[in-house]
């Protein structure tokens, strides 16, 4: 085992939840947005839009969160193209619309693509937003992706555009019993 | 312009033999929030094999260089470091920068709270780069410590950060003072 277990010292965390720890100075100036669960089919209402945007057909998208300021988040799956397959976690508001992308290479039918033993099918289940920032132009997201052997943690940061780029990414595994 | 900094949650991961029994994946034996080990952004696949998500992980920024320092221990009940003191990079008779943006720098302190490391995580531009990381060399910070009231040595205070090398997240924002 390596690493370090810091304590909670004021409020209360979840047992097991994910966190990112972040300094006041990182915060300073930034909104932090409140999550909330998804209501009906959201920005998914507009696929059109966001195949348009991409120049890739939607083939599925599921709502995943709501942020009081009027954003959502949805997954949207793209068509695949030969073997490059495409997923992206979608922020959308009344003027931007910001993609963090996934990409995988299929293998073939039933294959792994997304997360291990997933059998190619991509699914929003596990998919929790941990956090959402912003700074005038400036994003950042927190993306928590559980799988059937782990979580993946990551945080995204776009500040124009209409993409986020992935800055940190790391790995929480869950070992069988 | 103002420089913040980030600490990164990274995740306890180990494996055993038979993690593909579909039986066991369920049950998290043990689940942890970690400080940051390392430029892993580039390395997600390092040492975790099939645990890893089947897409590859997106590329940012311009990362510099990689840090390949890891923990090498575990430490319960730690004091995270805090910045004491910060120098603002010198971006003088460089090109302005159309917008505030964000650099995000990975930094190593050593128990005197120097830092002894540090790569970019996520760049700007490589002339404003470098002098970020110039600037982030200078800083000094409180060093992590343990906490005295969860020392496993019954309570005893250690000195400070001696055994706690720790990796941060430097996030600098360029641009003007809000």
């Amino acid at each position: 085992l390596r690493g370090n277990v810091f304590t909670v010292l004021a409020g209360n965390v979840d047992p097991d939840a994910t966190c990112f720890l972040a300094t006041e100075t990182l915060l300073e100036g930034s909104d932090v947005l409140p999550i909330a669960a998804p209501a009906g089919s959201g920005a998914c209402v507009r696929r059109s839009q966001l195949a348009e945007i991409r120049g890739r057909r939607v083939t599925r998208c599921w709502p995943i969160a709501r942020m009081a300021s009027g954003k959502e988040v949805v997954l949207v799956e793209f068509e695949r193209r030969g073997k490059d397959a495409l997923a992206s976690l979608v922020v959308v508001d009344g003027t931007r619309t910001l993609f963090a992308d996934y990409t995988a290479e299929f293998r073939g039918e039933g294959q792994d693509l997304w997360r291990v033993d997933d059998g190619g099918v991509l699914s929003p289940r596990g998919i929790e937003i941990v956090c959402v920032l912003q700074r005038g132009k400036w994003h950042a997201l927190g993306i928590a992706w559980d799988g059937a052997e782990g979580r993946l943690l990551s945080l995204w940061i776009s500040e124009g555009g209409d993409r986020f780029t992935k800055v940190i990414n790391d790995y929480w595994y869950r070992a069988p019993s | 312009m103002t420089i913040g900094i980030a600490l990164r949650v990274d995740a306890l991961a180990f494996r055993t033999n038979n993690m593909k029994t579909p039986a066991g994946r369920a049950k998290m034996i043990a689940a942890m929030v970690l400080v940051g080990v390392g430029c892993r952004q580039a390395s997600v696949a390092d040492g975790q094999g099939s645990t890893i998500p089947a897409s590859a992980p997106a590329q940012s920024g311009t990362a510099s260089r990689t840090c390949v320092y890891r923990e090498n221990g575990f430490r319960s009940g730690v004091n995270p470091p805090r910045e004491v003191h910060r120098v603002e990079p010198d971006l003088s008779g460089l090109p302005p920068l159309a917008d505030e943006q964000i650099a995000i720098i990975e930094v190593r302190i050593d128990e005197t709270g120097r830092v002894t490391e540090s790569c970019m995580l996520r760049g700007v531009r490589e002339d404003v780069d470098r002098k970020a990381l110039e600037a982030v060399n200078a800083w000094r910070f409180e060093p992590p410590r343990l906490r005295a009231d969860t020392n496993l040595t019954d309570g005893e205070r250690l000195e400070a950060g001696t055994a706690v090398p720790i990796f941060m997240t430097v996030t600098m924002r360029l641009g003007r003072r809000l």
